[in-house]
């Protein structure tokens, strides 16, 4: 069973993670360690496309909150873009809106970053 | 009353699983779709929780997921066998804290008591019982949208 799938993509000094499915204790660990990576290889830079995503529980969110912590010791910056209503649900209840910055679509989050 | 029942080991693989119960449930009994969701997310943090904390040993426990949904509300019931815990108990984590000093200890039992309508603990000989209610908002007395 295949519940999350991630792609990576770059735009500019950015680097695009595109995750659709679900994201709970079972799948964060893949998504830890694909932004990980883009992490570890210098770019420190990164946006996590949400619009796929459907589903996270605090497994997810423990993902997101390593990788933004991971990036901003390295000089940059983790954002999100396009979360669902669910999703974006969760992210308030944690109160992880006021640390963690997030945008109506990619464009917007690779842009926030001033090319 | 539509009911879903399944007794599922102690392991990762078995918070999907339960996800995928309350899905059924919710689709047999025509749950509003953010009810779903809120149910979801309480079942997938309750089970996460147990799985990771109540058969330290890894000794191979299990658990019974019990969820029955009625015009008015949506009960589950976990049950498991291992240690002692009550969910309801636990702190609430800082919700506030510089991104710095953040941490998600403690977000999934919070994420349970925000979105339920009840949470209660109980033990017995039977081992551990968390009860979960959510109250229909789509169906506020029960009499309309039936089938």
């Amino acid at each position: 069973m295949n519940e999350m799938d991630v792609k990576v993509e770059t735009k500019g000094e950015v680097a695009v993670v595109s995750v659709t499915g679900s994201i709970d204790t079972v799948t964060a660990p893949q998504l830890m360690s694909a932004l990980g990576e883009q992490i570890a290889a210098g770019k420190v830079n990164l946006v996590a496309d949400m619009s796929g995503v459907d589903y996270t529980s605090s497994a997810g969110l423990r993902a997101l909150l390593a990788s933004l912590k991971d990036s901003r010791s390295k000089g940059g910056d983790f954002r999100l873009a396009a979360p669902q209503a669910n999703v974006q649900k969760v992210l308030e209840m944690s109160g992880f809106t006021s640390i963690l910055r997030s945008f109506p679509d990619v464009d917007q989050a690779v842009a926030s970053f001033g090319g | 009353m539509i009911v879903e029942e399944e007794t599922l080991p102690a392991a990762a693989a078995s918070i999907p699983r339960s996800r995928k119960l309350i899905e059924r449930l919710c689709d047999a009994a025509d749950v509003a779709e953010s009810t779903v969701f809120a149910l979801k997310l309480a079942v997938d943090e309750a089970v996460s929780n147990l799985v990771e904390h109540a058969y330290p040993g890894g000794d191979g426990g299990s658990f019974t997921v019990r969820a029955e949904a009625d015009e008015r509300s949506v009960r589950i019931e976990i049950t498991d066998t291992g240690a002692r815990f009550d969910p309801t108990t636990a702190p609430t984590p800082d919700l506030e804290a510089n991104w710095s000093d953040r941490t998600v200890g403690g977000l999934g039992l919070h994420f349970v008591r925000q979105v339920m309508d009840e949470v209660t603990y109980a033990s017995d000989d039977a081992g551990n019982h968390l009860v979960l209610i959510k109250n229909r908002k789509d169906r506020p007395d029960g009499t309309t949208g039936g089938r």
